[in-house]
């Protein structure tokens, strides 16, 4: 076995023993980088000098006794999180060559801890989307077939994670995107409560859904990196005062005795998707789980209002994006507008300048109350919902996405590239915190989601470490 | 809904967006589609509701307090400006005289 293939709780544990190098662990994942990213395109920057000097930097703590969680660990980063000194694009060309001057505060936390930051990670641009299609790099490829999509929009991170680049990555999740490309590349995706880690760093796009989220090979080890970004900072206005607890799932329990799944009814999902999360629930049950359904009769409209306030939002947030104080620039006109608008022309993609379309329609003069308020009050509604359920089960489960990786070539309508998220949609609503596991893994990736009751993460992965150990072919990895 | 041609050019202009006559004719369908759907919405009863435009649960208010900048943050910042002066950046004119 190659280190890159280790998880983040085994090699920490040859690291304590000494028995590797931070330095070893990192050229492997380097290695595994510069042979596989060619057929994966998951990365969009690698920093081999800086990877290394980190990687020095703890072994020399690991030898002077430390012993720190992360102390050692390479990860891979989404490139609409700030990384200092480091390109930071969010797959835009409008900041092509943009360098981030600070780190996000997720960043400055790992890297505190010892934790080796390798490089960046391809995603759809500015984070608009569902498959890595719309980066204006060109489309991640699926490690379990590479003539499919990641899913998206953490679709580097994801790929990079399951094909073994790196031993954890990080995303951003705000309608489901570290989730959905989860669920396509067969890792573990998990979107922490809103307010739990901090936003600051983060190339906003949706402010009052989005939170950085986690990739990794399992429910344990993403709980190891959320008990480092976890916690208020003082520069995310909307990050909660916590108490600092252990998210750690016990291992040595498989019981799910006592605890009640809600299950909405109609899930609308393909067969074998259908079929992955039905073995999931039996499985369950063998377990001691008890399944109850659960009437949620709005989230039916969660899609429609999602894409009400998320344009809305973004249209707002890329309003910054004027080519004057960073990005592009146009040197060429001597008038403002002129030179904000042609930077915007050439530096946005087509996704992008949609969404943004669609929420300066949605904020103008006379239609604010029939689409804005409107979709702010079922999301009350949808939050409701979820309240009144969580009084009958400890989790709802769903699948995570309608289907499995679609091919890179699939003819897909804005509006259905939207519909991939419907079961996603609610818990970044509500800022629950929801994580995706496996159902099963051959021939391509189905995901199970569960979502928890706002910052029970530590029930929710507890059960989540239980159940992907009961997924179908739990153990296959993919072969690029 | 389908959006007239007029419509789309006004909410490019207010996006400061430039389109192109290929693109004004194909956002014309796809955000028309995407308005469509989201009709829908208006098939619930929700005067009674509250709307819940963010989850922050505390005062965002603070103190206004100047912080400096960690190192060389400040001087990376100014550079991210193609066109500075003095250490200042360099804007169009906004008002035409």
């Amino acid at each position: 076995m190659k280190l890159n293939e280790l998880t983040i709780k085994v090699a920490r544990k040859q690291l304590v023993n000494k028995e590797i190098s931070s330095l070893a662990l990192t050229q492997d994942c380097l290695l595994a980088i510069k042979k596989l990213d060619k057929k994966l395109h998951a990365c969009l920057l690698i920093d081999e000098v800086g990877a290394r000097r980190a990687a020095r930097e703890a072994d020399k703590r690991i030898a002077q006794g430390e012993k720190g969680s992360l102390l050692g660990i390479p990860f891979l980063v989404k490139d609409n999180i700030m990384t200092k000194g480091l390109r930071t694009t969010a797959a835009s060309k409008i900041l092509e060559d943009y360098v981030a001057p600070y780190d996000a505060t997720v960043i400055t936390r790992l890297k505190k801890a010892g934790a080796v930051l390798l490089g960046k990670t391809n995603l759809d641009e500015f984070a608009h989307g569902a498959s890595t299609k719309y980066s204006a790099f060109g489309v991640t490829h699926n490690p379990w077939d590479t003539s499919r999509v990641a899913g998206g929009s953490s679709g580097g991170s994801a790929a990079a994670v399951a094909a073994h680049l790196c031993l954890f990555a990080l995303g951003t999740d705000t309608g489901g995107s570290v989730r959905h490309p989860a669920s396509f590349c067969g890792v573990v995706g998990l979107k922490p409560s809103y307010g739990l880690s901090s936003r600051f760093g983060l190339i906003a796009m949706t402010s009052s859904t989005d939170v950085p989220g986690i990739l990794a090979k399992n429910s344990t080890d993403a709980a190891t990196v959320l008990e480092v970004i976890a916690g208020r900072d003082e520069r995310d206005a909307t990050s909660l005062e916590t108490k600092k607890i252990s998210y750690l799932p016990q291992e040595a329990t498989s019981s799910l005795q006592g605890l009640v799944i809600g299950v909405p009814k109609d899930s609308n999902a393909s067969k074998e998707v259908e079929a992955s999360f039905e073995h999931m629930k039996q499985e369950m049950k063998k377990h001691g789980a008890k399944f109850i359904s659960i009437s949620l009769p709005s989230i039916k409209y969660a899609v429609a209002a999602y894409y009400i306030i998320t344009p809305s939002e973004v249209s707002s947030n890329l309003a910054r994006f004027d080519g004057l104080r960073f990005g592009k620039r146009n040197t060429g006109s001597k008038k403002f507008n002129e030179a904000y608008e042609a930077v915007r022309e050439a530096g946005f993609g087509g996704e992008v300048k949609r969404r943004i379309m669609l929420g300066t329609y949605c904020l103008s003069a006379g239609y604010y109350d029939a689409y804005y308020l409107r979709a702010q009050k079922v999301r009350t509604l949808i939050i409701d919902e979820f309240n009144a359920a969580f009084k009958k089960c400890d989790l709802i489960m769903t699948p995570t996405t309608p289907t499995s990786a679609f091919k890179k070539g699939a003819k897909k309508t804005p509006l259905s590239m939207y519909l991939e998220d419907q079961f996603l949609i609610p818990a970044s609503f509500g800022g629950m915190p929801a994580i995706s596991i496996p159902g099963s893994k051959k021939p391509l990736p189905t995901g199970i989601q569960f979502i928890a009751p706002f910052l029970e993460e530590k029930k929710l992965l507890q059960v989540a470490s239980i159940c992907e150990g009961l997924a179908i072919d739990r153990n296959a990895h993919p072969n690029v | 809904m389908n959006l007239s041609k007029k419509e789309i050019v006004h909410i490019a202009q207010l996006a400061r967006l430039h389109l192109t006559e290929k693109e004004i004719v194909q956002y014309r369908r796809e955000i028309s589609g995407i308005i469509s759907y989201l009709e829908h919405l208006a098939e619930i009863n929700i005067s009674k509701k509250e709307a819940t435009p963010s989850l922050a649960s505390h005062s965002a208010l603070r103190r206004d307090e100047a912080k400096m900048w960690i190192g060389d943050e400040r001087a990376q910042t100014v550079k991210s400006a193609k066109v500075t002066k003095n250490n200042y950046i360099s804007v169009p004119r906004i008002f035409e005289s």
